[in-house]
């Protein structure tokens, strides 16, 4: 399959998947709107446990090429952190497809260990953090940037169903959370 | 042989929602052909008490969401330190696999990608009791801040206790206790453990 055709139907299933009634997924439909066969997204994918996964990748690998980025003008992780929240509110189905999917599945044995793609993806996240946790070892870092993506996306999430809405204020208190923890609003 | 009440169905068919939808290896696309299957009843019954899909999963969120409040209420009562608060919680999420899986994957009691569509009481009632039961920790906060603190700690809790139910975090004491330490000092708690607290 050629990395075009891939990455049109890796869109459309993100797209079909943040739009669908939860709980339903169709390959069907995937194949009618990237102009392809279902034959074809079995062929190359051969279920959709895969083709979920490798829409996945795809997108995981995008966002951390962004962060690298937004890393590059951000002095510190409050700003970094704010920069991501407007990366990802901008591509709605991007949130919804990791706020279902990402956890319909457990991840396969081969996403993790030395050179795998969960390591590659999080070794990539952690050139973007390094410099705002200098004195942080690399086993505990990976764990910050696991921690900081899994609350960015539920941030937007917050943001996108209108129950939190988007303000300074509440990226402050958001960035302080996943930063400092709850302990830091607790009453002493 | 008396027919089953009604509500005693929906109850059923609820269950097996959340069961299915909430199984530790999961169907992704978990369908009402096989909601029926488990429940004992036909997909025509389905939809004639509940309309559609949509319906069904958020009769089944609104189960799970007043279970957790119910839960956080007993727990609240205890008033115990918030490190034990939050580990009880925790052990009441890994003890629930199927609440908590579902919760994580279509719940709106946590962030969930489709927008409320029920216009109920349920989860108005869900935000009032959540809002009351953390008032002693953020007291002096703002109204919907305190809810926001509070809503942030339940979905850290949920996430943690589906690494632990998946096994992709080992289940011990001292690793729930270090995923609650996380949690209460969030990324912090990195530089204390490099520097041995």
């Amino acid at each position: 399959m050629n990395e075009k055709l891939e990455k049109r139907i890796l869109d459309v299933t993100i797209e079909v998947c943040a739009h669908n009634e939860p709980g339903v997924f169709s390959t069907r439909l995937i194949a009618k709107k990237a102009d392809t066969s279902e034959g074809t997204i079995f062929l190359h994918f051969r279920n959709k446990r895969n083709l979920i996964f490798a829409a996945e990748r795809q997108m995981g690998t995008e966002l951390i090429a962004a962060s690298q980025v937004i890393t590059a003008n951000a002095p510190t992780f409050q700003d970094f952190y704010s920069g991501c929240v407007d990366y990802v509110l901008k591509r709605p189905d991007w949130v919804a497809f990791i706020n279902t999917y990402s956890h319909v599945f457990p991840r396969p044995k081969d996403d993790y260990g030395e050179g795998s793609y969960i390591n590659r993806l999080l070794e990539a996240g952690e050139d973007s953090i390094r410099k705002y946790f200098p004195s942080v070892s690399a086993a505990a870092l990976l764990r910050c940037v696991s921690f900081s993506y899994r609350e960015l996306f539920r941030y937007a999430q917050l943001v996108l169903n209108g129950e939190v809405v988007d303000s300074p204020r509440f990226r402050e208190l958001e960035s302080n959370l996943v930063l400092h923890g709850i302990s830091h609003y607790v009453e002493k | 042989m008396s027919r089953p009440s009604i509500e005693n169905i929906d109850e059923k068919i609820v269950a097996s929602t959340i069961e299915l939808g909430g199984a530790k290896d999961p169907n992704v696309d978990f369908s009402t052909r096989a909601i029926a299957s488990v429940s004992g009843c036909s997909e025509f019954l389905i939809f004639s008490h509940f309309g559609s899909k949509r319906n069904l999963l958020e009769k089944a969120d609104v189960f799970i969401y007043s279970a957790i409040t119910d839960e956080i209420e007993m727990v609240e009562a205890k008033k115990l330190p918030l490190r034990e608060y939050l580990l009880v919680l925790l052990a009441w999420f890994v003890d629930h696999p199927s609440y908590t899986l579902f919760a994580l994957r279509y719940g709106h009691g946590l962030p969930h990608p489709n927008p409320i569509s029920y216009d109920n009481h349920a989860y108005d009632s869900f935000r009032m009791r959540l809002f009351a039961t953390g008032y002693h920790w953020f007291h002096s906060s703002p109204r919907e801040e305190r809810l926001f603190f509070l809503v942030y700690a339940m979905n850290q809790l949920v996430f943690d206790a589906s690494y632990l139910i998946y096994g992709s975090h080992q289940d011990t004491l001292e690793h729930r206790e270090i995923l609650i330490f996380e949690l209460i000092s969030g990324l912090d708690s990195f530089q204390k453990e490099e520097a041995g607290v």
